[in-house]
């Protein structure tokens, strides 16, 4: 007899205690060969050899494509052990020659598929374009790497196939493996351990030990040099290796027990579902874990069904596994026929019918063995113990239903999920049955199907992770992120600021890709931006407002045909239904383009619009910071008033009734393509529009001034935004026709936006907001009543710069201090505002004085905050400057 | 036939004393699901063949086949963090994993 030795660290050696046992033939119940057998030594022998083997890096440091080189000499040395490794296996299992002929070359070629994939398209490294975290820029990025030392324990029923399947996932992602092959069955997998040792495989990499699991589980479950277990086999041991494996916190996959229904619809192919039933019980004598040992048979069909399979089942060969003309050999020894016989005789007990079967069989000219005839039980209720339990031999339960939704019920009344079939001519009404049954495979008008790229493993008990495919390959691999940080400096990490006192962020990025087209008649450059656009099916977005003042229609007809249409139900704080209603209008009229013609209110739905149409959905979908990848529909801003900036900024702010507050969409790609500013569309605006939006822009600059994230190029359009609004404003008042003034408006109105869209706001926005949300207060007068109170609150924060604005409001600060030259930035623009007729107060707006309180919170809650000059942590501050307003 | 450890006789007595009742407990084989079956206890009513033991009051119950096939089976309990259950393990064992999984009486 041949003699088998363990296979560690790239030696044949037997086992340190020199302990052998035998490994018989169940065809024949004869002895075959001689096996070493591991003790606990030999084990952890072998697991130090991987763990060596792994952290040297010959192997877990090659490139994917060095492995692959020298997997595929590997399995090319499979193929020439092909006969022998087939012969072998066939007297060791019991599997049918005709099965196990296919095996060395499946092995091969699941080596050399799985090495190439990794090789050339498995994600070692992704990209994560968007993390999520604003807060924290910089390039962030997965490594998949080797786990390090595998553990694969495999089963007695397809040993060699059990055996590539584990070596060949473990090493090709860079790992090394101890392979615990099934005692009964470990002479294949140390004939795989001669092919990679020819093959050149270092040392290590795979080491083979056969011997009891009983003796070896807790030492390969436990050692801490482990780091995978991957198992194969019954629940019951599945379990306490998860257990055990949970003390050092290993990755643990397990491929489990399972009770697969196998389903025959009324409309099924009646040969094929009686062929694919049979198949799906009795192949390899039912010794499958994913067996669809549960036929659930319409019971329009049942009848002509049972009859069809008895006669079928009865055509079944059964004999010795290197007969060739042996359908079923024999089962692995004598404790598997005993079980399945005390099954078959619980299932009379439980008062199924055998139909066929139900005793042992005789294979021709052999005497011994373990050969059971395939059994079927009729009359079978799926609450039996043989419905529920794995026989794990050739033996059925056919089950029968009504309604395919009792078909499902039934298949999914177990504690397994591991495979299943469906039966039907309808490709569509088995998609519907598959997609109700819990389990890890579906085979619709087939079983047993594999491939090396497709995924196997159970749902429920039937196990944890996957093999085969990326899923199986990744479960080999850990994932590692990787974050580099944009900015190399404390003072510009967000986070870090927390700790800190100073709350300045000092680093900046400035982008700001609007083309902006200002001046007396540039309306006209509409008709050619919009070709350059690429676009020729312009939605231009307005409100009721301006529509009626004939400013939609001056846009309508510079475009020409170029406009399908226009939207004007667009209220003073637009809202996510606006701007659905918006993008459904959109996409009946195939726009291509939006155009907004109007104020914030208007511009920002156009964001909206502009984010929903192009990724589809509804705009709730898509609130989210920095989170696109791609340019959006097209936009072209033409501003009706002097305040918004949102002609250039990458915020869109949209009021949500489920939230209750303002929502944000902010995003480089929200950023409007083109900014017409025409002064004839603002011309029309009524002096006490003119005023209060004029102060939305106001607030921008200043807060863009004195916020944490305020940088030099952004201070010098903030403060010329200011002096243009301190020139012009009142001009603007009281002559709305003044070109001239309007013009200068809208260029202080855009600059103070390029500012704030970089530095952010602060404060007054978040009061604002809060007003707007809750007392439908217009945003630019609430930022202009609240503005000069937030001033004296940050004073202390900001004092040089509020003596810049000071200044730029026409302050003669000389001879000031600091902090007097500061104050009388907030005294200018109170004078400015009582000038120009603005609002001062909030009572005379309507504002209850009892709503204060809670406004102030959520005003806290708000994000501009966060970027106030001085840090805001107290409602009651935020109470006391609402007071002060009211 | 039967080796009853004290813990296990324990602990078979507290699930009997939980149930409110006091039956035969049949020593049998079970699949827990691919490959490797192992044994179990089942309460179960005595069959005309079965061979009987009455160990510390309690009644166990084998077929003649199973007894044949597995030899003198041993009880005993395990009562540890993470693991407690029965471990049946017979002087022929039925797999290489006998003993190193735990099950509960089934009822």
């Amino acid at each position: 007899m041949d003699h088998y030795k363990l296979f560690i660290d790239g030696e044949f050696v037997d086992a340190r205690d020199g302990k052998t046992f035998e490994s018989i033939d169940p065809g024949t119940g004869l002895p075959i060969a001689t096996v070493a057998q591991a003790g606990k030594a030999d084990a952890e022998a072998a697991i130090e050899a991987a763990r060596r083997a792994f952290d040297n890096g010959d192997w877990s440091g090659l490139e994917p494509a060095a492995r692959a080189a020298r997997i595929y000499d590997f399995a090319d040395r499979v193929m020439q052990q092909g006969l022998r490794l087939t012969v072998t296996e066939s007297m060791d299992s019991g599997q049918v020659v005709g099965l196990a002929k296919f095996m060395p070359m499946l092995g091969s070629g699941i080596l050399r598929n799985l090495a190439y994939y990794a090789a050339t398209r498995f994600p070692w490294e992704e990209e994560i374009p968007y993390s999520g975290n604003v807060f924290a820029p910089g390039r962030d990025y997965i490594r998949r790497e080797p786990v390090g030392v595998c553990v694969g324990i495999i089963p007695w029923n397809f040993p060699m196939s059990m055996a590539f399947w584990k070596i060949s996932h473990a090493i090709t992602m860079g790992n090394t493996i101890v392979l615990k092959p099934a005692s009964a069955t470990s002479l294949s997998a140390l004939i795989i351990a001669e092919c990679a040792k020819a093959a050149g495989i270092p040392k290590g990499v795979i080491n083979v030990i056969a011997g009891p699991g009983g003796e070896l589980g807790k030492v390969l479950c436990t050692h801490p040099y482990v780091d995978k277990i991957a198992f194969t086999g019954s629940t019951e041991v599945g379990r306490e290796i998860m257990k055990m494996a949970a003390d050092t916190v290993k990755k643990v996959t397990l491929e489990l027990g399972g009770k697969s229904p196998n389903i025959i619809l009324d409309d099924a192919d009646m040969d094929l579902a009686v062929e694919g039933a049979c198949f799906g019980t009795f192949f390899h004598q039912g010794q499958i874990c994913e067996s669809g040992t549960r036929v659930l048979v319409s019971s329009k069909i049942y009848d002509e069904f049972i009859d069809k399979m008895k006669k079928r089942a009865e055509r079944l060969r059964v004999g010795y596994q290197l007969q060739p003309t042996s359908h079923l050999g024999p089962l692995v020894n004598e404790v598997q026929l005993a079980t399945v016989e005390r099954y078959v005789k619980l299932g009379k007990g439980e008062g199924a019918e055998i139909v066929t079967g139900g005793k042992r069989a005789e294979a021709p000219g052999i005497k011994g063995g373990f050969y059971y005839a395939p059994t079927i039980f009729a009359k079978v209720k799926n609450k039996m113990r043989i419905a529920q339990e794995e026989i794990f031999g050739p033996v059925v339960g056919v089950i029968k239903f009504d309604s395919d939704e009792e078909a499902v019920a039934a298949a999914n009344d177990s504690m397994y999920g591991l495979g299943g079939g469906i039966f039907s001519s309808n490709h569509a009404r088995a998609e519907r049955v598959a997609r109700g049954i819990r389990t890890g495979t579906i085979w619709i008008n087939n079983y047993h199907a594999f491939g090396d790229f497709c995924p196997f493993g159970g749902y429920k008990q039937s196990g944890v992770g996957r093999e085969m495919g990326q899923s199986g390959l990744s479960e080999y691999t850990q994932v590692k992120r990787m974050h580099v940080a944009y900015y190399a400096d404390h003072e510009s990490n967000f986070s870090m600021n927390i700790l800190s006192d100073n709350t300045k962020i000092s680093s900046f990025q400035y982008k700001c890709p609007t083309n902006v087209i200002a001046g007396h008649g540039s309306l006209a450059a509409i008709y050619k931006e919009i070709v350059n656009l690429g676009c020729r099916r312009a939605l231009i977005l307005t409100d009721p407002g301006v529509r009626k003042a004939g400013l939609a229609q001056l846009a309508k007809d510079a475009l020409v045909d170029f406009c399908v249409g226009i939207f004007d139900n667009i209220a003073q704080d637009t809202d996510l239904d606006t701007v659905d209603a918006a993008t459904g209008m959109a996409r009946d009229l195939k726009a291509d383009c939006i155009v907004s013609v109007g104020g914030g209110s208007v511009i920002d739905t156009a964001k909206s619009v502009c984010v929903t149409l192009k990724n589809g959905g509804r705009a709730n979908d898509h609130v989210a910071l920095f989170r696109l990848m791609e340019p959006q529909t097209p936009h072209i801003v033409i501003p009706t008033t002097s305040g918004t900036g949102s002609e250039v900024t990458n915020v869109a702010v949209i009021k949500s009734k489920i939230a209750g507050r303002k929502v944000y969409i902010v995003d480089l790609h929200i950023v409007p393509n083109t900014a017409i500013l025409d002064p004839r569309f603002t011309m029309t605006l009524p002096p006490g529009l003119t005023a209060t939006t004029a102060m939305d822009a106001m607030t921008h600059a200043i807060e863009a001034l004195t916020s944490t994230l305020s940088n030099r190029i952004c201070d010098g359009q903030a403060l010329h935004a200011i002096r243009l609004i301190g020139e012009n404003l009142p001009t603007a008042v009281v002559n709305g026709k003044d070109e001239k003034a309007r013009l200068n408006m809208q260029i202080a109105a855009t600059m103070a936006g390029w500012a704030f869209t970089i530095a952010q706001v602060g404060l007054v926005h978040a009061m604002a907001h809060t007003l707007g949300i809750l007392h439908n207060i217009p945003h630019g007068t609430a930022c202009g009543i609240i503005l000069p109170k937030v001033m004296r609150f940050n004073i202390d924060h900001a004092a040089e710069k509020f003596g810049k604005v000071a200044q730029a409001l026409g302050v003669d600060t000389a001879g000031m201090d600091g902090r007097k030259a500061a104050l009388s930035a907030a005294d200018a623009i109170e004078a400015l505002m009582t000038k120009v007729g603005h609002p001062m107060k909030l009572r005379d707006l309507g504002v209850p004085e009892q709503s204060l309180g809670i406004c102030a919170f959520h005003a806290i809650a708000d994000t501009p905050s966060l970027f106030n000059a001085r840090p805001v942590n107290d409602p009651g501050q935020v109470l006391e400057i609402y007071k002060q307003v009211h | 036939m039967v080796n009853l450890e004290k813990s296990a006789g324990q602990a078979i007595k507290a699930f009997f004393a939980e149930k409110g009742f006091q039956r035969p407990l049949r020593i049998h084989l079970q699949s827990t699901g691919c490959c490797d079956p192992s044994l179990c206890l089942s309460v179960d009513h005595i069959q005309d063949s079965d061979l009987i033991q009455e160990v510390d009051g309690l009644t166990f119950i084998i077929s003649p086949e199973t007894h044949e096939l597995v030899g003198e089976v041993t009880i005993s309990y395990a009562e540890e963090i993470g693991r407690q259950g029965f471990i049946i393990t017979s002087s022929r064992p039925v797999s290489e994993w006998e003993g190193f999984g735990v099950s509960r009486i089934r009822s």
